[in-house]
């Protein structure tokens, strides 16, 4: 038997599935309907126009793909930041050739851009990060795994870079092995406040070895 | 309170500190009666154990009477009052460890195991006054001690029991015992005992009462070996400043070599020639923490297919191991701090019984007052010293 609880890469999970269905919708506008949205961003509807959003609108969907395929590399998201910057320069050109009624969309549409770019950058910056090698504490408690796996929920949340606790019935009797991993430079910290865990289960109370401040 | 504290290489001061109090349920605080000075606290004298600070409490031979005693502790078990001896490894009785009897491989009692995993791989337990890499506690060279887990450590002695008959138990008569106890000694077995310290004096005195038929002891301190050639019970003595050790064991056993050799002498071995002054020279420049020529000639020494029982103690990785001699010769190898609390109460039943008395190696009996030089005195072996108790 193995559980797993704690895995926070949740959230930006959510994030990158939600940029992947927006670059889906853009695509398909930009693939199916160039000319509308053209008069809609502010670049209009020439044939130049046209042909240049149904490239931006190829590119778009493959970036979906991209996300979702490679869910946790960082590659696919700094992609789209490139190609976010390729769009904010299309738009810089378009701005010089409109005339000012046009150009306040055309402006609406670098700020969407820009504001689509800062997401791309942080969910970037996140797989980056996760991409860290990942060091793992194991720790064998004397208990069940029901209990164990109780008390860990309870006490875990709150360390630093925790992403993930597993828990395995360890062999003949002794007890619940319990696989912390964690991606931040942690050095002893994460070890001690295992053990300290594994001491309330085990013993009731942290054990101390000297007084310590307010004692 | 007044206790013997560590403040530097051989630099013993009895200061005064603040007293211990009770910081886990289990605790128990413990007015010292007697306490002992170990062959293992020369090597913090000397400065040879990492992470001991200045201004730590030493000792780990210790008992007394019960003075305090934390909420957790069933008082069907432990109580104020009780006169008791305490085992030198902290452990919690009740973790995986604990359970299968490795009390000094305890998984709860040493809060600074993630430091002694670095160095170690897996952490040992806490033990009382014996550096920051077995956690930190204050020891028992002092007025008082706090005693964690004090309802499996402490055990109550009998009163008809002197306190030089029990305070012992604490540490080196079960691992004397333990040495000739890792022996699996049978009738007719000779065992070589490296060593004639307080834990080579009851090594070899344990081995005796297991069965051994010749024991040899080897040091070069002459009253240590008529010592134990009268009190402990061997039966042949080499002075290893007469020649070579090796050749004499092999005539003294036909040949063949001891079935058992117990390495009693540890990290700090003296000896001759060229190994000796590269060990010593590495230890100094801190290359090495240890001079393990006891060991090695241990390792030499033994028949094939025979037992090395190791309780000297080692500080780091040693130089120089003869591996190839352990292969080839189908040597088995054991070693432990002792897991004291397995062997304290039938060892307490033979000292009751009068089969093993371990009171013949104390020498010397101090008031606590004049710690830095029992110190002083166990080092150099001055006046025919082998073990000081120091009474607060
Ligand atoms: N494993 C444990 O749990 C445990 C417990 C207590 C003590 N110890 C260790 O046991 C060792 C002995 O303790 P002790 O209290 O008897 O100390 P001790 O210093 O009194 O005894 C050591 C003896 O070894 C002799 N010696 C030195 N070099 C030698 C050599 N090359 N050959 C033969 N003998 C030699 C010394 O002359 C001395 O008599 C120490 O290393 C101590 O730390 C281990
Ligand atoms: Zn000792
Ligand atoms: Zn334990």
């Amino acid at each position: 038997m193995e559980t797993q609880t704690a895995d926070r890469r949740g959230s930006d999970g959510r994030l990158s599935t939600g940029l992947a269905l927006f670059s889906f919708g853009l695509g398909a506008a930009q693939l199916v309907a160039p000319g509308t949205l053209g008069r809609v961003i502010g670049v209009g509807a020439h044939a130049a126009a046209q042909r240049t959003l149904r490239l931006v609108g190829a590119r778009e969907v493959l970036s979906g793909i991209g996300l979702l395929a490679r869910p946790r590399h960082a590659l696919p998201i700094w992609a789209r930041v490139l190609g976010d910057a390729v769009d904010l320069a299309l738009l810089g050109l378009a701005l010089r050739s409109r005339r000012r009624r046009r150009s306040r969309r055309v402006y609406a549409a670098i700020a969407a851009v820009a504001g689509i770019a800062i997401v791309d950058a942080y969910v970037g910056a996140r797989r980056a990060r996760r991409g860290r090698p990942v060091r793992s504490v194991a720790l064998t408690v004397d208990r069940g795994p029901s209990e164990v796996q109780r008390r860990f929920d309870e006490l875990v949340h709150g360390l630093p870079g925790v992403y993930r606790v597993t828990y395995r019935v360890a062999p003949r009797g002794r007890g619940t092995e319990v696989r912390v991993d964690t991606n931040e430079p942690v050095e002893y910290d994460l070890d001690r406040e295992l053990r300290q865990i594994k001491q309330l289960i085990e013993l009731g109370e942290v054990v101390h070895a000297q007084p310590y401040e307010g004692r | 309170m007044r206790a013997a504290c560590w403040m530097g290489r051989r630099d013993v001061r009895v200061e005064e500190v603040p007293d211990p109090r009770i910081l886990n349920s289990r605790d128990a605080i413990v007015k010292v009666t007697a306490t002992s000075i170990c062959g293992s606290d020369l090597h913090l004298y000397n400065g040879f154990i990492p992470t001991m600070e200045k201004g730590d409490i030493l000792g780990h031979e210790f008992m007394g009477e019960v003075v305090d005693a934390g909420p957790g502790i069933d008082p069907e078990i432990l109580a104020v009052g009780d006169r008791v001896v305490v085992p030198f490894p902290i452990a919690c009785g009740r973790c995986w460890m604990c359970r299968h009897e490795l009390y000094s491989c305890c998984e709860n009692s040493n809060p600074n195991a993630y430091v002694a995993e670095k160095m170690l791989g897996h952490a040992p337990s806490g033990q009382f006054g014996y550096s920051h890499l077995t956690g930190g506690y204050a020891g028992g060279q002092a007025e008082y001690v706090r005693v964690p887990f004090a309802d499996v450590g402490a055990l109550v002695v009998p009163p008809h029991l002197t306190d030089e008959q029990v305070l012992f138990l604490s540490d080196v008569l079960p691992t004397g015992f333990m040495a000739a106890d890792n022996c699996k000694i049978q009738r007719g077995d000779v065992v070589a005992v490296w060593g004639a310290g307080p834990v080579g004096q009851l090594a070899i005195a344990s081995a005796k009462l297991l069965g051994a038929e010749r024991i040899i002891v080897i040091d070069r301190v002459p009253f240590r070996l008529r010592m134990a050639l009268e009190r402990a019970g061997a039966t042949d003595a080499i002075d290893y400043e007469d020649g070579d050790v090796l050749e004499r064991i092999k005539a003294i056993t036909g040949g063949r070599g001891p079935d058992a050799c117990i390495d009693a002498v540890g990290m700090e071995a003296h000896g001759h020639g060229v190994q000796f002054a590269y060990d010593r020279a590495k230890q100094l420049a801190r290359a090495e923490p240890d001079r393990p020529l006891a060991l090695r000639e241990a390792i030499f020494a033994c028949r094939n297919g025979g037992t090395v029982s190791v309780v000297g103690m080692y500080g780091g990785a040693v130089d120089k191991f003869p591996m190839n001699a352990v292969l080839n010769r189908a040597l088995t190898i054991r070693a432990a701090q002792t897991p004291v609390h397995r062997y304290m109460r039938p060892l307490l039943a033979l000292v009751e019984g009068g089969q093993l008395d371990p009171t013949f190696i104390i020498t010397h009996r101090l008031p606590l007052a004049q710690a830095p030089r029992g110190y002083d005195l166990f080092l150099r072996k001055q006046d025919d010293c082998v073990k000081v108790v120091l009474v607060p």
